[in-house]
Parts: C-alpha cells; sequence; structure tokens
C-alpha cells in the first residue's frame, strides 16, 4: 500500500510540472484535488486542474487511480462529463481519458469551459466488475 | 415659502450640481465590487492575449504572405465577373462587414457577413462553423456561387495569367503547379488561402472606450473625461455582467465577447430566405452546428488533412469537438460585440436593423424554429434594456492593423 502511494505521488509530480507550464499562471493548479468516488472504491487525485478553473481555455490534467486502500489501478476505463449547474449545458468538447505511462497513471484531454459559473463534473469509472463514479464542482470564472 | 429661501435653495442645488459634473459620477453609483472589477479585468482587451499559433497554416506569421494576402483579399480578379473581392463584403471602414442584411457578391448569400476583426483568435469560422481556420475559410467564399465563384483551378489561372499575382506567389511558395496537376492545384489553392489568412491575423481589435475605463479603475485612477462611462453606460456594463441580470456573459464572453461556442437563442433564417424556400427550417443551413461540426469533419482543407501544415496531435479542436448532441440543433456562433457600432445590421439573418432591434429580441424572446432557445426571461426593465444598448456602443475602437491593411494595396487602386 505505501508503494501503491508512493507511486501515486511520483505520478502526480511529473504529471503536475508538465501542466502547470501549459496551463499558465491563471487559475492555481499547486494544489491537486482528491476525491472518494461515491461508493468508497476509488481514490482519485487530479493534477493540473483548479477548483477555480479559467474559461476558454482547452486543456488538459493529469488524473490518477487507486483502489481505496491506495492500490494504483491501471487499465480502467474512464470517462469525464460536466454540465453547467444553471444552464445545464453540457461541456462544449468531448474530452478524452486514455492510460499514461504507468499503472493508475491517466491523462484527461481536451476539456473546456465555456460559460462562466458553477460546474459540475463527473468521472465514471469501470474496472472489472466494479463501477463507480464521483462528482464534483468547479468554479469557472 | 420665503423667495429669498428659494433663490438660496436653487443656488445650493446647482453648486451640488456643479460638484457633480465636476466629480463624474464614479461617486453617484455605487463602486465597482471586488468580484465585479475580476469580471471587467476578462473583458479588457488587455486580457487578450496574442491568438494561437495555427499549426495547420505554416505561413500564418509570414510577413511576405501577409503582404500577398493582403492583395488577394482587395483582389476583384479573383471573381467569375471580376467584380468581386473579399473586401466588397468585408470593408475596413466597416469594421470588415457590409451594411447589409444579407451579403452579397455574385448572388445573394442567406447570411450577414460577419466581422473579421480579431477572427485569428475564432477556434471555428462561419455561422455554424464548419470550417476550422481562416485559411480553408478563405477557399470557401472563393468558390462559392453566391461569392467570388470561382472554382480553385482558374483561381490558378487568374494567378498564372498576372504577373504581379504570380511572381508574389512563386517568391514564397515556391513553383505553380501545371494546368490540369489536380494534386497540386489543391496545394496551390490552400496556399492562397494561406498567404489570406496570414493578413487577416494581423487585423485587430484597438481599445475602445470601455477599455480605458477599465484600464483606469484597475489602476485606480480617475478615467479621462472622455472615457469615463456615462451613468447610463455604467448600469448597462453592471446589467450585462450581472448573473441576476442581464446574464449576457453566460456566451458574450472575454475580451471579444464571446465564448467561441455555439447556441441558439431563436433567431430565425432571413425572411428572404422564408419567403424563398418554405421549407427551410428543414434545410442544412438552418440546422446550425450540428451540421456544420459534421462538414468542417468531412472537410478535405481541415487541420487534419492532407493540405494542412499540422503534425498529428496537434489539430485538439477537431480530436475534441462535440457532435451529435441536441443542444446543438439550430445553435449558432456567439459574435464578437466589438464594434456593433459600424456593423449594423445584426444577427446572422440580418434582419435586426438597429442595436434597439436587438434588444428587443433579448425582451421578447421569440421560440426557436429549430430546436431550442436557451434564453429565458431576463428580470430587467425596459430602462436597462436602453441602459445595456448605451453600454454596447462604448465598445467601439479603431483597429489594429498596420495602417496600408486597411486600405486596397497600391496596385489595386491603381488598375
Ligand atoms: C458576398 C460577400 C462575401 C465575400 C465576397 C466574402 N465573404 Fe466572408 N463572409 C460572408 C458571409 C455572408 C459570411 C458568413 C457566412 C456563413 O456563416 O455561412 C462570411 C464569413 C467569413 C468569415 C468567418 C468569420 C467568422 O467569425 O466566422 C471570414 C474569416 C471571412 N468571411 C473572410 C472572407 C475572405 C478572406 C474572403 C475572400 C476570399 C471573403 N470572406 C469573401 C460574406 C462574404
Ligand atoms: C445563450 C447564449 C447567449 C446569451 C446569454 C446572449 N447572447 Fe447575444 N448572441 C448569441 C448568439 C448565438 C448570437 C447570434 C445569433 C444568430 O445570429 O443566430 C447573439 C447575437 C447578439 C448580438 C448581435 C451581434 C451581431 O453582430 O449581429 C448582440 C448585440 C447581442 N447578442 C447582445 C447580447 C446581450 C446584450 C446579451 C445579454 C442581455 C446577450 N447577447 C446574451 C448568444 C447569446
Amino acid at each position: 500500500m505505501l508503494l501503491g502511494l508512493a507511486a501515486l505521488v511520483l505520478v502526480d509530480k511529473a504529471a503536475h510540472g508538465e501542466d502547470a507550464r501549459r496551463n499558465g499562471a491563471r487559475g492555481d493548479h499547486s494544489a491537486p484535488i482528491d476525491l472518494h468516488s461515491a461508493a468508497g472504491r476509488f481514490r482519485i487525485r487530479l493534477a493540473g486542474l483548479a477548483r477555480e478553473e479559467r474559461l476558454n481555455h482547452l486543456h488538459g490534467f493529469a488524473l490518477s487511480l487507486a483502489t481505496a486502500d491506495g492500490q494504483p489501478v491501471g487499465g480502467a476505463s474512464i470517462v469525464l462529463r460536466g454540465k453547467q449547474r444553471t444552464a445545464l449545458n453540457p461541456l462544449p468538447t468531448l474530452p478524452r481519458v486514455r492510460p499514461g505511462p504507468r499503472p493508475g497513471a491517466y491523462r484527461v484531454e481536451g476539456l473546456r469551459f465555456h460559460v462562466s459559473g458553477a460546474w459540475l463534473l463527473e468521472i465514471a469509472i469501470e474496472f472489472e466488475q466494479s463501477r463507480d463514479h464521483v462528482a464534483f464542482d468547479i468554479d469557472v470564472k | 415659502m420665503q423667495p429669498l429661501f428659494l433663490v438660496a435653495l436653487a443656488g445650493l442645488a446647482l453648486c451640488a450640481l456643479d460638484a457633480a459634473r465636476a466629480q463624474p459620477a464614479r461617486d453617484a453609483t455605487p463602486a465597482w465590487t471586488a468580484a465585479e472589477l475580476d469580471i471587467l479585468r476578462t473583458l479588457t482587451l488587455s486580457s487578450l492575449p496574442r491568438p494561437a499559433r495555427d499549426p495547420s497554416n505554416k505561413y500564418a506569421e509570414d510577413p511576405r504572405a501577409a503582404d500577398f494576402g493582403h492583395r488577394l483579399f482587395f483582389d476583384t480578379r479573383l471573381s467569375a465577373n471580376s467584380s468581386v473581392a473579399c473586401a466588397t463584403c468585408h470593408q475596413p471602414a466597416r469594421a470588415f462587414t457590409d451594411a447589409r442584411p444579407l451579403a452579397v457578391g455574385i448572388g445573394v448569400t442567406p447570411r450577414n457577413a460577419p466581422t473579421i476583426v480579431g477572427a485569428a483568435h475564432n477556434v471555428w469560422f462561419f455561422w455554424d462553423g464548419r470550417k476550422d481556420s481562416l485559411w480553408s475559410q478563405a477557399l470557401a467564399s472563393i468558390e462559392s456561387p453566391l461569392e467570388h465563384d470561382m472554382p480553385r483551378a482558374r483561381v490558378l489561372d487568374v494567378i498564372r495569367a498576372n504577373r504581379d499575382l504570380g511572381a508574389d506567389y512563386v517568391a514564397i511558395f515556391g513553383a505553380l503547379p501545371a494546368q490540369g496537376d489536380r494534386e497540386g492545384v489543391n496545394r496551390a489553392f490552400a496556399n492562397i488561402g494561406k498567404a489570406i489568412a496570414a493578413y487577416e491575423r494581423r487585423i485587430m481589435p484597438g481599445p475602445a472606450k470601455f477599455d480605458r475605463y477599465v484600464e483606469a479603475l484597475l489602476e485606480d485612477r480617475r478615467p479621462a473625461p472622455q472615457d469615463d462611462l456615462t451613468l447610463d453606460e455604467r448600469q448597462g456594463l453592471r446589467v450585462f455582467i450581472s448573473d441576476q441580470l442581464g446574464r449576457c456573459l453566460r456566451c458574450h464572453n472575454g475580451p471579444l465577447f464571446t465564448n467561441q461556442h455555439f447556441h441558439n437563442i431563436g433567431v430565425a433564417e432571413p425572411q428572404r430566405q422564408e419567403r424563398a424556400h418554405a421549407d427551410v427550417a428543414q434545410s442544412i443551413l438552418a440546422q446550425g452546428r450540428i451540421a456544420g461540426a459534421e462538414i468542417v469533419l468531412a472537410d478535405e482543407f481541415n487541420c487534419t488533412g492532407k493540405y494542412s501544415d499540422a503534425r498529428p496531435g496537434e489539430c485538439a479542436e477537431l480530436d475534441f469537438i462535440r457532435r451529435d448532441s441536441p443542444e446543438l440543433l439550430g445553435a449558432f456562433k456567439v459574435p464578437t460585440l466589438r464594434n456593433l457600432t459600424r456593423t449594423a445590421p445584426y444577427m446572422r439573418s440580418g434582419d435586426r436593423r438597429t442595436l434597439e432591434d436587438v434588444m428587443w429580441h433579448y425582451r421578447t424572446l421569440p421560440q426557436a424554429r429549430v430546436g431550442k432557445s436557451e434564453l429565458n426571461d431576463l428580470p430587467i426593465t425596459a430602462t436597462e434594456f436602453d441602459q445595456l444598448e448605451a453600454f454596447l456602443r462604448t465598445l467601439e475602437g479603431q483597429i489594429d492593423a498596420p495602417a496600408l491593411y486597411l486600405r486596397p494595396p497600391i496596385s489595386a487602386q491603381a488598375k
């Protein structure tokens, strides 16, 4: 389990450096977003996505997936969806999630917010027999 | 009441008035909150970055290509009857529009001509976004039977036959293709578009009264008197940015006042179209983005196509395009709101003559004939709609481009 966590941290470090460069200064990407899936099956860490994101900017971020006890989960199928809280518009793009270089590391690409305000993002995860999802808010300025 | 007292009162009132005049209305309206200032900052031109690189056009920043593009933009020889140029419908003095409801070239097009000022920042081109670059957009105008009506082979014939054009072409792109070399003609035709795009990339909006006003606020100084927004303009701006009132920022955001996406706001097809074709609502044209997305994906001149200079993986917009989604039906691109004072009439249909007519659209919320309008009733008064309009007028500015790019090139003038 400790090993798993260490791997997670490493993956995040690498991925995060890349995102910080790509995303510029606006939106603070220094702190990862840590999430637990609704039914508690997975732990998800997003690096390079800020709770407060900026508008009209196509970007990507790193997603690390682990079991509840911290083992990296490779080969999962992951879908990211989003809708605007008030007008219920979906995202203007279709982001994709693809596996990264290490187990448990994924890369989300093609995310853009075109309307300011609260967005609800949902990550749906399928791995072997288990399915779970997590929803969280991003505030777009 | 004593007459003397009245006189004194009137005097006092005059003094107060004077004071108000000397201290422009900043103090008369509530000051902008920190949150509002944050929003205002995102709308000023100083927040506009340089346009993103266009990986599909390796000539995009080439000054020789831009000069050549400038000549082509004004050149009527690239049209079937030698009387139409890009500049016919995109006139510099009208912020690159044409003052007509529907643009007229070789025929009458079914659309109002949008401005091209700042177009280098666009993600998609045309009202339905059926093009993904400035250069491939230009090719469509040249070949459209209603605009230039010039098939690509004939364009190349014109370039070959005119020494001035031919020499420019060869100096930038190398040898012209042989007549009948279809592949070569396509490539050369794409180059023509790339030169025009290099020119268009230089045409940017310059600061407006609004920008100078906000700059002053952000630097915590008093705006110059001519840059200070009036009470009405200020109130309009407040309504515009408010999430409770105007909610305009949902779509008209960023320094160009567009989110570069597609929304259905219930604007019908042009009346002229409706009269001519009873089934216009069924036409591809009226489907908006839902059709535009499919067209751009199938376009031989798109970013992933063989005439593009992009490497694999560089066409992110096409890679992540949203298609076939219900909200895209009847949805059209959000236009910029800069320089509206010079770009009447309005909307893709050109059916709104004045800004007041546009405000009427947002007041009356017509139902969409195709798809579903996203607009909701706005809790704002008639006066506030007038104020919105007053604010929109503060977005007029000079065009930021080399001065000679705003005039026909010397050769075209001499002709
Ligand atoms: C007959 C008038 C006419 C001519 C000539 C013409 N255009 Fe246009 N242009 C239009 C109209 C109308 C549209 C919108 C059409 C649509 O969306 O279906 C448009 C759209 C555009 C756009 C897209 C702007 C945006 O924000 O989507 C650009 C860029 C443009 N034209 C550049 C050019 C260039 C370059 C040429 C010359 C090669 C040209 N136009 C010739 C009328 C014209
Ligand atoms: C849901 C998105 C949306 C919202 C919200 C919205 N607009 Fe628009 N606006 C559009 C679209 C899309 C068009 C072009 C529609 C067409 O021609 O089919 C447009 C067109 C316009 C035009 C005409 C511009 C031109 O060059 O033709 C003006 C002016 C305008 N909007 C102002 C406003 C104001 C003011 C508000 C707030 C009260 C507002 N809009 C709210 C999407 C929106």
